[in-house]
């Protein structure tokens, strides 16, 4: 026997100390180990031997227990415990005491320190041929007693979990001022907690208000993904990880449900409760980061501060940090809040300030010095011993500032080897930022290079120096013109204290300033809230849709200025969201439901009214890739490959129809293969953007569907067959997300660690992990089988046809007036000089990465698409053509230079005299302006007007299809209403808009030639005739019946519909005498014959009201008029090749007409 | 010591619980079950009567418990299973009484009081 008698206090389990000690020195009543066969006795008793028998008979128990939960683990302690026995001299079965031995003073045995007794049945096994033992019932009862020792091991191990849990709650700061808290939003209405990063708040005020009562708690949050870490900490914390009493509500899912106390929810989300009138019942709304001064954080602010004056029943918190506490505490000296500061846990930081002297700057300004900050890496190195852990966080104002620093700074690190150099910015791959979490080898120190993202949003440990350049970039945005600024600032005083905490977080840390001591005491204290530097008319909406009246009174911290309120305002109007007093619209209130900006929005509503339900997918994928951040990689537009590997995908319409068409293709790849994350990478699409887009649009559709606005779909039929694939198919998926989630939790406790050499050849290596389990292609799956993802490709794609031109006139009618003219002299120019104006904002440059940007030839006109020989009379140096374009664009940007992103390019004069405000004309119409800004000239007679009369009708009907859809949407509550639903004809959606984008894409390719050009502020106070002449109305109208045409009052001439103004732009000497010539000449009416002299107005007049045959060619072109029949069906004819909606009889009329027709 | 704490009607059984607090140490926690055989572990058992807790740290429907403590056998004041806070052998004792009973235990329990008390 190999026992060995030496009194070895070794542990049997790594884990085990004391108690295992302890017990190991009892004696223990022999038991003869006493396998049934005594031809082993020889050989060491080891229950391990037994391990199938005792495998079987724990899990075909019919409970589970620990032992039978964590098997394995199990196994490794009975081996070790047994090795210890061993050890110490002891038997290794030990029957344990005799039952009903209830004197502890007579007998010890170790398992009466033991509360623990596992009671497993015990099952006759099998008896086991080969190995000639069995596993009796005494036996296994020794065996069940080393089971309840490790019960008993198990339960100490989480009982210290527990208390280890309670004791870091309690050494929080915020831990001492419980009770403090707890009182003040009992008996106050607004309660204010200051206290800076590290203090506790976020994790333990609501766990406190909780525990003091409150039912149903909202505590907002500024990033989606604080919500999830958040709710997922706190629930932990509550010991109910695996209850839903703790939740979280972000944009595209939720984990609440009826038993859910707290709630971690976006500021966004809770304005959106707000306004959907069934306000969650909350008895205390907590806003956490208030002091970051979000746009929605701000509104958030001003709306409970109007609620909790009418809701009684809400308490009110705000956490900060302890940055303008006094701003917060005047906000609501009204209701006088309480206010409750807690210190934050910050180590002492050093203080240095290096500023670069002027001198030591190099010649040219623009270029950014690396140096400092190379010598700062040098300092440390010299200065700190390598032993001492610690790595540096380098704040720099960009992306490009972040890569020449990065650059420098590797140079360095490729000598010394002890330095691991990683950017972080937002536009890296969640791959790649997730790279600063990691772990350097030892004797190795991270250089950090961030934006300001690392300043509050990205929370880095172990950081003991920061470096702080000093700027920021920040966006702006200039209302007069809808441009966003991007531009360099020196940062805030709160911000640079926000920097500099971040080195003391740890430990004891350092903050070297690359300015003066006097540059920071001439910083601003506190940076600009958002409020103040973004687009505000989402946010107008916003607040007209949840009831605020007069948005110029609303109570915000800090109002916006007042030129930015107004500008949105008229957005606003311009986009129909609100009438000209400013109350909302029956399209406003639509709008202000969808959670993208309002161009977007309104470019969901007109798509899913517009477009053929089949196609309504790709109004949605549109918006959502437009809605969602830019889906490239900053190595998209750097790396050829990328570039060519993206290019058959690429739409010449432009940026828009090129990421639908994308996205098209990323689909297909979903749908041929699996993954799709290596077609990603090739093309430097980042992936987890397309994902969100689908869910973006998935939600759109959704709150389209909310709103009436777009039919739920019915379940497709699946055949049984098809149902059982999916079923199979379903259950891999969940496997795959159960094993993914095992993997993670794994790759949680032993963190990666980084490698010195591979800096460069890391980003390869981890994205080539194909085989790894994608969590998000399979979630993709989970909730998009193989029929959604076609459907999704077949309603998504518009590459060509009528569905695309509808798709385009869709998304520009949104973006109106955001439309750009090509500069007359961009021809002589190089690719990069190409200028274009817009109407707010002349002088703009094609974005470099965007696809015109790189392709500006497809804007311009060829010299076959130049009309040379114009017609006699007119004379002009402006080309003379049908193929003119304009840029109809997102948004512009500033960054070096003002730029244009996402454009797509539209037939100029068609799409102007859709969708201009204002249109006005000479009296030949001839000469028309849109929106005082750009003049086309049409010099051959009768092609203005008629391109003008098309143009006005086809947006009328436009306008009614769409008044029709929004009246049906909107559930009404008055007789006249349900009055005016009956009287409308009842014609069905499709057959109208079929019609209407036949019409559209017809209109939209008309051939017609004409001249286009901007005019300047001193061409504008000529051109009109001015109120002074005379101008006689036109009666009748033919443009709209129903309007009476009023004289304007500044231009001259009349309206003859809302936005056209007829005879008010003064004629030249050709139009003048054109205009003579045709009337001088006689007219023949193409369908009366009738000959006569008339002005093109009175033609018009004679066609619309006094023509003979009017009749007649109504009855010609039937598709008008005529009523759909509930079993008309869509019918193609052979012979006219014309797509109609006829009933079967009506089918066979047609039939015989038309062979009738071509005989 | 019962507290409703839900009012959830339909899982009668699970509004129960025991607000567990060790006089030792000021551990509080909510217990869900007090005795001998925790209904939601059935073939486990224990020896003595102990606040017993569903395991906050895994799944539920496993049947893992995690034992908070016991009402000392002598005394009765509630304490926690901290080796600091009670002492337990066939019945759970909090410390100073452990240490009074001293004489009455086995000797190799006897030692171990013995370090306890160092």
């Amino acid at each position: 026997m190999g026992r060995s008698p030496s009194p070895g206090r070794s542990n049997y389990y790594k884990r085990r100390r004391s108690r295992s000690r302890d017990r190991d020195r009892h004696k223990v009543r022999k038991t003869s180990p006493n396998p049934s066969t005594s031809k082993h006795v020889e050989e060491e008793f080891s229950f391990t031997s037994y391990k199938r028998e005792l495998n079987k008979i724990i899990l075909y128990s019919s409970e589970s227990n620990t032992v039978a939960n964590s098997l394995d683990d199990f196994w490794v302690f009975l081996k070790k415990y047994e090795a210890t026995l061993k050890k110490a001299g002891k038997p290794i079965v030990d029957h344990g005491p005799e039952e009903n031995s209830d004197e502890p003073s007579t007998k010890f045995s170790k398992f009466h320190c033991i509360n623990f007794t596992s009671s497993m049945k015990y099952m006759d096994t099998v008896y086991d041929e080969r190995e000639r033992r069995k596993l009796d019932k005494n036996l296994f009862q020794a065996f069940l007693n080393i089971g309840s020792i490790y019960i008993d091991f198990k339960n100490k191990e989480k009982f210290t979990k527990l208390r280890k849990l309670r004791q870091a709650q309690k050494d929080l700061p915020v831990a001492k001022y419980r009770n403090e808290i707890v009182s003040a939003v009992q008996n106050e209405r607004v309660v204010v907690v200051a206290g800076d990063t590290g203090c506790g708040k976020s994790t333990q005020v609501p766990q406190y208000l909780h525990e003091a009562g409150f039912s149903n708690i909202a505590c907002t949050q500024p990033r989606r993904i604080a919500c999830v870490s958040l709710s997922k900490r706190v629930a932990y914390e509550m010991l109910t990880q695996f209850e839903s009493k703790v939740g979280y509500q972000i944009r595209f899912e939720k984990s609440k449900t009826a038993d859910t106390k707290i709630c971690f929810i976006t500021e966004g989300l809770l304005l959106r409760q707000m306004s959907s009138e069934n306000l969650p019942n909350y008895d205390v709304i907590i806003l956490d980061e208030v002091h970051e001064r979000h746009l929605m954080g701000d509104f958030l602010l001003g709306v409970l501060k109007c609620l909790i004056h009418s809701r009684n029943d809400i308490k009110l918190v705000l956490m900060s940090a302890t940055i303008n506490i006094k701003l917060f505490e005047d906000y609501f000296s009204a209701e006088s809040a309480a206010v409750i500061q807690v210190p934050g846990r910050l180590f002492p930081i050093e203080l240095s300030y290096k500023p670069v002297l002027i001198d030591d700057k190099p010649k040219r300004d623009d270029r950014l010095d690396p140096q400092p900050y190379v010598q700062i890496m040098q300092l440390i190195d010299s200065k700190y011993s390598k032993d001492e852990r610690g790595d540096l966080l380098v704040f720099m104002s960009g992306v490009q500032e972040i890569t020449a620093i990065c650059d420098a700074a590797q140079q360095y690190a490729e000598k010394t080897k002890n330095w691991i150099v990683l950017p972080l910015h937002s536009g890296l791959s969640l791959a790649e930022q997730d790279k600063v979490f990691d772990y350097p080898p030892e004797r190795v120190r991270k250089c950090i290079v961030s934006t300001n993202i690392a300043e509050t949003s990205v929370t880095i440990d172990g950081i003991r120096f920061v470096v702080d350049s000093g700027k920021v970039k920040e966006m702006s945005y200039d209302s007069t013109t809808k441009m966003q600024r991007l531009k360099e600032f020196w940062i805030s005083k709160a911000s640079a204290d926000q920097r500099k905490g971040r080195a003391g977080r740890t430990g004891p840390g350092v903050c070297y300033r690359i300015y003066s001591e006097q540059q920071y005491s001439d910083m601003e204290p506190f940076s600009t809230p958002e409020v103040s530097r973004v687009p505000l008319a989402s946010l107008l909406l916003l607040m007209s849709s949840l009831g605020v009246n007069d948005v110029r009174r609303f109570p915000f911290l800090d109002a916006p200025p007042e030129e930015a309120v107004e500008n949105a305002l008229l957005e606003l109007k311009q986009h129909g969201a609100l009438t000209s007093n400013e109350k909302l619209t029956s399209l406003g209130r639509t709008l202000s439901k969808l959670p993208v900006e309002v161009c977007l929005s309104k470019a969901l509503v007109l798509g899913a009214v517009t477009l053929p339900p089949h196609k309504r997918d790709s109004a949605l994928a549109l918006a959502a890739a437009l809605g969602i951040r830019a889906i490239y990689t900053t190595r998209a537009h750097r790396d050829f490959e990328c570039e060519n590997a993206r290019q058959p995908d690429e739409s010449d319409h432009g940026d828009p129809l090129t990421l639908l068409s994308l996205y098209c293709a990323w689909l297909r790849e979903k749908r041929d293969t699996r993954g799709g994350r290596a077609w990603c990478r090739r093309r430097g699409i980042e992936e987890q953007r397309l994902y969100e887009l689908t869910k973006l649009a998935a939600q759109l559709r959704s709150l389209l569907q909310d709103n009436n606005l777009m039919e739920t779909q019915e379940p497709e039929s699946m055949s049984s067959a098809e149902r059982a694939l999916r079923h199979g198919q379903m259950k891999q998926l969940k496997d795959m997300r159960r094993q993914y989630k095992q993997n993670a939790a794994k790759d949680l406790k032993n963190k990666k660690h980084l490698k010195v050499d591979s800096w460069e050849i890391v980003d390869d290596k981890s994205n080539e992990d194909d085989e790894v389990l994608d969590i998000r292609d399979i979630e993709f799956r989970m909730t998009n089988d193989a029929q959604r993802i076609q459907a999704l490709i077949a309603g998504s794609s518009a590459s060509s046809g009528r569905d695309l031109i509808m798709l385009k006139v869709v998304l520009c009618r949104a973006l109106y007036p955001q439309v750009a003219v090509a500069d007359n002299f961009n021809h002589h120019k190089s690719t990069a000089e190409q200028l274009y104006h817009t109407w707010s904002k002349p002088f703009v440059f094609l974005h470099p990465t965007s696809y015109f940007g790189k392709q500006p030839r497809v804007l311009q006109l060829t010299e076959a698409d130049i009309q040379k020989d114009t017609p006699a009379g007119y004379e002009t140096r402006l080309p003379l053509s049908s193929k003119h374009q304009i840029l109809c664009y997102l948004s512009l940007l500033e960054t070096t230079k003002p730029y244009i992103v996402n454009s797509m390019r539209m037939p100029a004069a068609q799409t102007l005299l859709l969708l201009a405000h204002s249109i006005d004309t000479n009296i030949g119409f001839t000469r028309i302006i849109c929106d005082a800004w750009l003049l086309l000239e049409f010099p051959y007679p009768e092609t203005g007007l008629n391109l003008l009369l098309k143009a006005v009708k086809l947006r009328q009907r436009w306008d009614a299809l769409i008044n029709r859809r929004l009246l049906d949407a909107t559930p009404t509550k008055t007789v006249e209403s349900e009055l005016e639903k009956q009287n409308l004809p009842k014609i069905s959606y499709e057959e109208v808009q079929h019609e209407l984008s036949c019409d559209i894409s017809s209109y939209m390719i008309s051939d017609v030639s004409y001249t286009i050009k901007r005019l300047l502020p001193g061409d504008l106070k000529t051109i009109y005739q001015g109120a002074d002449e005379s101008h006689p109305t036109v009666e009748p109208n033919p443009f709209d019946e129903n309007f009476e045409c009023k004289p304007h009052e500044k231009k001259g001439g009349v309206f003859v519909t809302d936005n056209v103004v007829f005879n008010c732009v003064v004629d030249t000497n050709w139009s003048y005498s054109s205009y003579e010539e045709a009337y001088n000449i006689p007219w023949t009416c193409p369908n009366c014959e009738l000959t006569v002299c008339l002005s093109p107005i009175e033609r018009l007049q004679h066609k619309h009201f006094t023509c003979s045959l009017k009749e007649d060619k109504k009855i010609a072109t039937p598709q008008t008029t005529r009523e759909i029949k509930p079993n008309a069906k869509e019918y193609t004819c052979d012979n006219c090749k014309q797509t109609l909606y006829m009933t079967p009889v009506e089918i066979l009329k047609h039939k015989k007409s038309c062979l009738k027709k071509s005989d | 010591m019962m507290a409703d704490d839900d009012k959830k009607p339909k899982e009668e059984v699970e509004q129960l619980v025991y607000d567990f607090k060790c006089s030792s140490c000021a551990m509080e926690e909510k217990a869900h079950y007090k005795g001998k055989n925790p209904p939601f572990s059935r073939n486990l058992s224990l020896k003595y009567p102990s606040y017993v807790m569903k395991d906050p740290f895994s799944p539920p429907g496993k049947g893992e418990i995690l034992v908070l403590g016991s009402d000392c056998s002598v005394c009765g004041i509630s304490i926690c299973i901290n080796k600091e806070c009670s002492f337990f052998y066939l019945k759970m004792y909090c410390i100073p009484c452990a240490l009074n009973l001293n004489e009455t235990f086995p000797i190799e329990v006897k030692s171990k009081l013995l370090q306890i008390k160092k």
